[in-house]
């Protein structure tokens, strides 16, 4: 079982009756070098983020890690104008994105799980192994396909990421329809349903949370992208956030305060989405590679 | 297909055997599946399009003399084997395939690894509001997009940055240091991964073990060597594949902070192959480089699909 939950570090009840039962004074003195060692390890982490956190409210920010001169305005600033036509960039090329991979995924994840399919082990295999590889060497050929049909836009792109979520999404998708049970199907086939029908309301209600997990995977995925906008996107006006940072960190005159501020803006919802998909759900899905549970 | 038709194909098929009924998967005798076809469709012809087609057709790309501009853009041909020829004397190739092993080998297999384990042990140890406290902080660092960790690191490791300040100096670590810095940002950004899957394997650890090794008056030290590990590996090998996997796909982090600079020093095969295809226009000869990258990572792949296979799938 990998359950990636953020919050799965408790200990089992018994461990922690285990830990009071006895404490010598060996055992209190290892318990100080466990708990130094790991706030010494948080503290490590830490440090790269103070830059951001104390720039991004210093009216005289730099690269420098200073105190602030304390300031709201470079959050103004990041709210409005090119700033937030990125921010709408991202958006729509993650929705793009998680609808492919969702849609897909879900249709493809049904029929992996419920139908026969020749060689369908070895087609879970396949699937598991494209979890495996990077973006990073498909971009060349994507882009002389895209280049030649002329899809160098932001919707293309969008597709483009959501296929290169849709493996994991499928895996996830498939697991999480193999939990449903047939019963329910069978049931509302009683009453003359069509297949769409079931999938849509009775095994996507059931299976919602791994099918949730696919689908905040997928927009993550697409929301982070860097290289595929890069090299996919030429418009100006269609630049998303990654590409607005990369820029502003280029700039003849760089803006610090307004990097850090926009920096903050534009990951905050990723993180909000992983705590959604991590706390309702832990244990319905696994993360970052299909390590079934 | 209508629904009607698929709804009678679904009676057919599901309601009509009563093997469906209980079996995992049933198979059907009586020829193609259609509805399994057409739901199917959709997801198959996507990867087949921009997933495994394009993979396939860099390899041929790579065999060709196509440009991003200039005459050979628009008309270019198979030229065989003289960019493989090409490649074979190609110095900076060379470099870049030492440097991504270093930076694969330190970063990846080692670093995140040992880093992620660390955490994942000292987590299950700690008392309760630490352990939530640096559990988020390396959670937050894992799922930083890549520009934010990337500009983070820049900030922190660059002239007057963070780490100039607390050291006191005016050093500029990253064009000082460029591969070590690196390889700490990729730690800092991919720790957190290692750490839930490697705390989700210390979990599975059975504790009446332990129990009995520690009744045995074995050191934490020798029931760590002896239970844990051995009991820990296949949680361990699938980690380490799935973080060099991750790493090796870590073309931005890299790039934003040094550009594969300075000089060469960064230059690992994913940025190398970008260069050379969008900033010195040969897409032939980056699609080439990228196809070194698809052999590395199918050998990665190939044994995380071997590994999850028999320990997960159990197909």
């Amino acid at each position: 079982m990998t359950d990636l939950a953020a919050g799965s570090f408790e200990p089992s009840m018994d461990a922690l009756m285990r830990e009071e039962a006895r404490k010598s004074p060996e055992e209190i003195r290892s318990a100080w070098i466990v708990n130094g060692l790991l706030a010494l390890i948080g503290g490590l982490f830490l440090a790269p983020l103070a830059w951001v956190a104390l720039a991004s409210v210093d009216a005289n920010a730099s690269w420098a890690l200073s105190w602030p001169s304390f300031t709201v305005s470079h959050f103004h600033d990041v709210v409005r104008g090119d700033f937030l036509q990125a921010l709408l960039n991202t958006f729509y090329l993650s929705i793009i994105a998680t609808a492919v991979s969702t849609v897909a995924g879900v249709l493809g994840g049904y029929a992996l799980s419920r139908r026969y399919i020749p060689l369908s082990d070895e087609l879970m295999v396949g699937i598991l192994f494209l979890t495996g590889i990077p973006v990073a060497i498909m971009i060349v050929p994507i882009f002389q396909v895209y280049a030649q049909y002329d899809l160098l836009d932001l919707s293309a792109t969008g597709v483009f990421l959501g296929v290169t979520s849709l493996p994991f999404a499928l895996w996830l998708i498939k697991t999480a329809v193999d939990g449903v049970p047939k019963e329910l199907e069978e049931a509302a086939l009683m009453e003359r349903a069509n297949i769409l029908q079931i999938i849509l309301r009775v095994t996507v209600p059931v299976a919602l949370p791994g099918i949730f997990a696919a689908t905040i995977y997928s927009f993550i995925n697409a929301w982070g992208a860097f290289l595929a906008p890069l090299v996919l996107i030429s418009d100006q006006d269609e630049i998303t956030g990654p590409l607005k940072i990369y820029g502003l960190i280029g700039s003849a005159a760089v803006h610090y305060g307004d990097i850090a501020a926009f920096s903050i803006v534009y990951s905050v919802p990723v993180i909000i989405l992983y705590v959604l998909m991590s706390r309702p759900f832990s244990g319905g899905f696994s993360m970052g590679g299909a390590v079934k549970g | 297909m209508s629904a009607d038709s698929l709804e009678l194909d679904l009676e057919r098929r599901v309601g009509g055997g009563h093997t469906s009924a209980t079996g995992s998967k049933s198979r059907w005798q009586d020829g193609i599946d259609v509805a399994a076809i057409l739901l199917l469709a959709p997801a198959v012809v996507l990867l087949l399009a921009l997933f495994v087609g394009p993979v396939a057709f860099a390899f041929y790309l790579g065999l060709t003399n196509i440009s991003l501009v200039g005459p050979t853009a628009l008309h270019w041909h198979f030229t065989g084997l003289v960019n493989l020829r090409k490649l074979m004397h190609d110095q900076v190739f060379w470099e870049s395939l030492r440097i991504t092993g270093i930076f694969l080998a330190v970063s990846a297999i080692f670093g995140v690894t040992v880093v992620g384990m660390v955490l994942a042990l000292l987590i299950q140890h700690a008392i309760a509001w630490l352990r939530v406290a640096v559990g988020a902080i390396v959670v937050v660092a894992w799922m930083l997009p890549p520009i934010t960790a990337a500009l983070l690191w820049y900030a922190f490791s660059t002239s007057g940055g963070t780490l100039s300040f607390v050291t006191g100096t005016h050093m500029d670590f990253l064009n000082a240091f460029p591969m070590t810095i690196i390889c700490l940002a990729n730690i800092w950004s991919t720790a957190g991964f290692s750490m839930l899957v490697l705390a989700a394997g210390l979990r599975n650890v059975p504790s009446e073990v332990l129990e009995a090794g520690r009744m045995e008056g074995a050191s934490k030290w020798t029931i760590f060597r002896s239970l844990t590990l051995p009991i820990m590996q296949p949680t361990i090998v699938t980690n380490i594949l799935l973080v060099t996997l991750l790493s090796l796909a870590n073309f931005s982090l890299i790039y934003i902070m040094t550009a594969g600079g300075p000089g060469n020093a960064t230059n690992i095969l994913p940025i190398y192959s970008y260069q050379e295809a969008f900033q010195f226009n040969k897409l032939s000869y980056g699609a080439l480089l990228g196809d070194v990258i698809v052999i590395i990572a199918t050998v990665f792949a190939y044994f995380y699909v071997r590994a999850s296979r028999r320990t997960v799938l159990s197909v």
